[in-house]
């Protein structure tokens, strides 16, 4: 609905660019603190609008608190209660004209039967629809939805026909049930929301644990990198830096997109040909996509990463030392405390554990950047007997660290057993 | 290929469940409500008038009643980008849980050739747990699809489980939903069995993998007091205090109350650091939980509360160490303590 007013002045609750939602919705998501006086980068009218709408899309969803004088607007949700993404609201809220509803509907219903000319469709659509429509407009449409893949041109005689190109049957409950899992656990789960819309069908039975809801605002962007990737092009794209919020413009070449289970990040992993490296960028920093030229040493740059990433703890391909090593011994009572070792087969990524002495293990993993293990290695305090590696600065500050978080909580040595 | 597109819309999507309605002719008051529960907040005063107005010229009237000008059902055909997503998931190891080869045949005749629109192998999950569930396993999908069924049909199941301690367990369970965590790579069943002792409902997770054997319970099993023996299932299993067990009805019909519940008694309390990009981090990294941030002006500090299940307690105190310094846990006492012990045990250790 483009142009509607509807006695609502200058508000529509649908939009032309996702984009323009994205980042508001990011906000209200993931921080949940921000009021209008933080949102700084438009005006306070715009702040206003998007706010709106986003209360309109996550109805059930928005919660608000007033701090200081000021609304402050939030979502929050426990993700392992959420059966079907509230943010893929976002994907569903593109504006359009009464023409292009009007034109949806009644160009697939005229199809149902057998497929037509465009002359023909013009006739069927204009008398169905009781309105003089010229056949370009219709042409037009066909042609978009030959491009979104629901109707086909074929050659029929001397006239091209369009017809409808699946026959939009009810899908098996097995299939429904498939979507309804992985509309929640597979890259783009939105596309499987749309799939279930169509179908009329929710899911009810799939919940979902360590769920990054915010992941499908980036989807957008990654369709664009997947697609670099697909044809070996490089791309140009805008970053925006988390310290000083500017955007710059680089050119890369994508070669796969690394996920975080556990902080929910995803980054694009690219080589840029300036300074030939391989570097990762962060998908939610990323704010526009553009395709560049085709990149023939991309199948050659994958193969090379894919050497190298048993060597990547997380996202950092290192400095110039290029291998980090890590030793870290570690107190494991055998008889009662087997799940850490456990814990440590299958968080370690291939990272040695020897039996050192009684109760005793020895835990080693070479990376290129062992800054990237830091936050794991916290996660054993209270049991890390000594922490050694080939980057200093990474022991020094675990060691530091520690001797800050005694501080904090002010606690002395030997505290906790006395 | 175009994600954001009106064809996806919740407008068409909501129109063309009122167009499928009125086919056999709708009153107005019962578009209202179709559309209040399917469309945005907001969308009733949008998209009503420009469907009653005849704008467009969608409906016809008579009377007090409206008809689609549809000969047919409103039902879009599937697109390329929905062709390629499903595409895609036949190339996923899970998707043998649902589909048989004969089944997965039919999709790829449904998708075409239609490119995948995504390879697994664009994506490097570099922290998922290595442990992950057997996908591929016959017997895993066998136990699986049992398990949906019931999940589906509310049924109760008879499951022989292995806890974590080896000893096997020959119990009587009413699933609630079948719980996946894309870091562990594993589904859980989330279900509730009886105790007998207590005579109450039990919150209880149980570990697909760890699942020997499975089936639908007979008509009637369940009904009455605790036919269980031993709910417990390993270090998983939450227990929570629920009410008296009667048929097995009434009790899938408190499962969803059950599950409801918050199971810590007070959120985690933690203040945030402005260095090392402490706070992005940590609203990013705790956004998967019930959460709220304040920022307290006077102090300049950021305080997030963070609600979550007790049985993750552990995860949750081992993902705020991770951060060092930078939290600052203030309460509870009780999970405050645990951390503490932690810290200071650490600090011995440093000074050894």
């Amino acid at each position: 609905m483009e142009g509607s007013n509807n006695g609502m002045a200058d508000f529509s609750e649908l939009v032309k660019r996702f984009d323009k939602i994205r980042d508001y919705m990011h906000d209200f998501y993931v921080y949940g603190f921000k009021s209008r006086l933080d949102f700084t980068k438009k005006s306070p009218r715009t702040y206003d609008n998007e706010r709106r709408r986003i209360e309109s899309y996550l109805s059930g969803h928005m919660q608000w608190d007033y701090r200081n004088g000021a609304k402050i607007s939030f979502v929050s949700l426990d993700c392992a209660q959420v059966l079907n993404n509230p943010l893929y609201a976002a994907w569903k809220s593109k504006s359009f004209t009464a023409n292009d509803i009007m034109l949806h509907f009644f160009l697939l219903d005229s199809l149902c039967e057998s497929p037509l000319t465009i002359e023909e469709l013009t006739q069927e659509v204009c008398t169905r629809c009781e309105l003089v429509l010229d056949s370009q407009t219709i042409r037009n449409k066909c042609d978009e939805y030959v491009r979104l893949g629901m109707l086909e041109k074929k050659k029929q005689g001397r006239a091209y026909v369009y017809r409808i190109s699946t026959e939009p049957a009810l899908l098996p409950q097995e299939l429904i049930n498939a979507v309804s899992f992985f509309q929640g656990a597979a890259p783009f789960g939105e596309i499987g929301s749309f799939i279930l819309d169509n179908e009329k069908a929710a899911n009810t039975v799939f919940s979902f644990k360590h769920y990054y809801l915010a992941h499908t605002l980036e989807d957008g962007i990654l369709l664009e990198l997947l697609t670099a990737i697909r044809q070996s092009r490089s791309v140009t794209f805008k970053n925006q830096s988390s310290k000083s919020e500017q955007i710059f413009a680089f050119e890369a070449i994508p070669l796969k997109i690394f996920v975080s289970a556990t902080t929910g990040r995803r980054y694009a992993c690219m080589y840029s040909p300036t300074s030939r490296r391989f570097f990762n960028y962060r998908l939610d920093a990323i704010k526009a996509v553009t395709l560049g030229e085709a990149a023939d040493c991309a199948p050659q740059l994958r193969e090379q990463l894919d050497k190298n990433l048993d060597m990547v703890w997380g996202v950092s391909f290192g400095g110039k030392a290029r291998s980090d090593i890590i030793r870290m011994t570690l107190y494991i009572n055998e008889k009662s405390e087997h799940y850490i070792i456990d814990r440590i087969a299958r968080e370690g990524q291939g990272g040695s554990l020897t039996r050192l002495k009684k109760n005793t293990f020895l835990f080693t993993k070479e990376v290129f950047d062992s800054n990237d293990m830091s936050p794991w290695i916290k996660t054993f305090t209270g049991r890390i007997i000594a922490l050694e590696g080939s980057n200093q600065a990474v022991v020094n500050r675990f060691y530091r660290d520690i001797s800050a978080l005694a501080q904090l909580y002010g606690i002395q040595a030997g505290e906790a057993d006395s | 290929m175009e994600l954001f597109s009106e064809v996806y819309g919740c407008y068409y999507t909501v129109v063309s469940r009122v167009l499928n309605e009125a086919q056999e002719g709708m009153s107005r008051s019962a578009i209202e409500q179709l559309v209040d529960e399917g469309g945005f907040y907001e969308s009733a005063f949008y998209l009503l008038p420009s469907l009653f107005s005849g704008e467009w010229n969608l409906l016809r009237q008579e009377g007090t009643q409206y008809f689609s000008k549809l000969a047919h059902e409103a039902k879009r055909p599937l697109t390329t980008l929905e062709k390629a997503w499903l595409k895609a998931l036949i190339a996923d190891a899970r998707i043998q849980l649902f589909l048989d080869a004969l089944q997965i045949e039919e999709l790829e005749r449904l998708v075409g050739d239609v490119e995948a629109l995504y390879q697994n192998s664009d994506f490097h999950f570099y922290d998922r747990h290595l442990d992950g569930d057997d996908f591929e396993s016959p017997s895993y999908a066998l136990h699986f699809k049992t398990v949906l069924k019931a999940t589906q049909e509310q049924k109760a199941v008879q499951i022989e489980y292995e806890g974590s301690d080896g000893k096997v367990t020959d119990t009587l369970y009413y699933p609630y939903k079948l719980s996946y965590s894309s870091r562990d790579d594993k589904f859980r069943l989330l279900c509730a069995s009886s105790n007998k002792r207590k005579n109450r409902l039990q919150r209880v997770t149980l570990n697909l993998a760890r699942i020997r054997s499975v089936s639908l319970a007979r008509t009637g099993a369940g009904d009455g007091v605790g036919t269980g023996t031993g709910a417990e299932a390993g270090a998983e299993a939450g227990i929570e205090a629920g009410t008296v067990v009667g048929s097995s009805a009434a009790v899938f019909a408190r499962l969803e109350q059950l599950f409801a519940q918050a199971t810590c008694e007070e959120p985690v309390v933690f203040e945030i650091s402005r260095e090392r990009n402490a706070l992005e981090r940590a609203m990013l990294q705790f956004a998967s939980y019930k959460r709220q941030t304040v920022y307290d002006q006077k102090r300049d500090i950021y305080t997030c509360s963070i609600w979550y299940d007790s049985a993750d307690e552990t995860e949750l105190l081992i993902r705020i160490l991770s951060f060092g310094p930078v939290l600052q846990v203030v309460g509870p006492q009780r999970f405050l303590e645990q951390l503490k012990t932690r810290i200071s045990r650490q600090l011995t250790l440093n000074q050894q």
